[in-house]
């Protein structure tokens, strides 16, 4: 019969270890190391969840391990290696026209530029983009201050943003789905 | 941009970060400048783009397994002792090597035991220590020393990790 320890676990693990797998991936861009990354997490969060059921939120927890592990990998590893192209994308180029190619480029360019970053404002990045998570969630994770990652972020995104101007001006608009505050839903 | 003030709060806008009133306001403002709206659809478009990188992704196979996998992992160490004696055993190595070490260290390797080495970290006993400290911890045995010696209150050190050899 499943105890509590366990039903609670699992429950966890099925809820954010795709998520926190995104993250890693997104941290180091390398499948397997990802994929390891994740596996440690959970395994030093079952060794310890009896002492931290009910104190932090156990999604702060999550991410923080995993963001640890993500910059301890990251600095034995050294640098940070570019994702490369994939089928899919390359395909999707091959298929499609100006407005599409444009696109792949304008992805190719923020993903270099995101790599380029150094791994606390990666972390941010990501953490707020891809997972939507507010600046104060993100503060606590990364032990900050509200003020501080909001900053890093506008920073970060004004200079995507720059170098996506600079080397493919000016382009047309994309989808306008996915981002919260959409201003034409209202 | 001219609106410079603007800059800013179009990210936030974006990032879904404004009160009500403050994206009341944004959205007038976007209304009557030209600026501001070129840049908020520029800020979109990068997100937007952002969001559109591929990550391969594993099968739920994989998920199913590495579940079963976390709850089972074992260290890869060579103990062949059982449990109950390894957990003894750390506790008198934690005790006897506690005392050899000074104060003014955050963490000392405490030393070499048969084929381990005793790393202790002295740390406030706090949620915030804990969480920092975290990836110290390194096997479940080594939390179950570490509450017997809270418990007992014997030893300043919050969290214990060994290095197999």
């Amino acid at each position: 019969m499943m105890n509590n320890k366990t039903a609670d676990f699992d429950e966890y693990y099925r809820e954010f270890a795709k998520k926190l797998y995104a993250l890693a991936f997104k941290m180091v861009n390398n499948q397997h190391d990802a994929m390891d990354i994740v596996q440690e997490s959970f395994v030093k969060a079952y060794q310890n969840w009896d002492k931290f059921r009910g104190d932090a939120a156990v999604s702060t927890w999550l991410y923080k391990i995993t963001l640890n592990l993500s910059y301890d990998f990251l600095n034995r590893r050294g640098r940070v290696s570019i994702l490369p192209v994939t089928k899919d994308f390359e395909d999707r180029r091959i298929r499609g026209g100006e407005k599409e190619i444009m696109k792949s480029d304008m992805i190719d360019i923020i993903k270099k530029e995101v790599d380029s970053l150094t791994p606390k404002q990666k972390s941010i990045f990501i953490m707020k983009s891809y997972d939507e998570l507010t600046y104060k969630e993100i503060a606590k994770i990364m032990n900050s201050r509200v003020g501080t990652i909001k900053a890093s972020y506008f920073q970060i995104v004004q200079k995507i943003k720059k170098s996506v101007g600079t080397k493919i001006p000016p382009y047309p608009p994309l989808s306008k789905g996915g981002l919260r505050g959409d201003l034409e839903k209202g | 941009m001219k609106c410079k003030e603007h800059e800013e709060r179009i990210v936030d806008y974006l990032a879904g970060e404004l009160s009500a009133a403050e994206r009341e306001r944004m959205e007038a403002h976007i209304k009557i400048c030209g600026e501001c709206t070129k840049a908020l659809e520029e800020y979109r478009n990068v997100l937007s783009a952002a969001k559109e990188i591929e990550i391969p992704v594993p099968s739920e196979d994989y998920w199913t397994a590495g579940l079963e996998e976390v709850k089972n992992y074992r260290p890869s160490g060579r103990f062949i002792l059982k449990p109950v004696i390894l957990i003894a055993g750390l506790v008198l190595a934690v005790s006897f090597f506690a005392s050899r070490i000074s104060n003014d260290g955050r963490e000392k390797t405490a030393g070499v035991k048969n084929n381990y080495t005793l790393v202790l970290h002295r740390l406030p006993y706090t949620e915030d220590a804990l969480l920092d400290n975290i990836e110290y911890v390194d096997d479940a045995s080594a939390g179950e020393v570490l509450n017997v010696l809270f418990e007992n209150g014997n030893v300043p050190y919050t969290s214990v990790s060994y290095i197999y050899e």
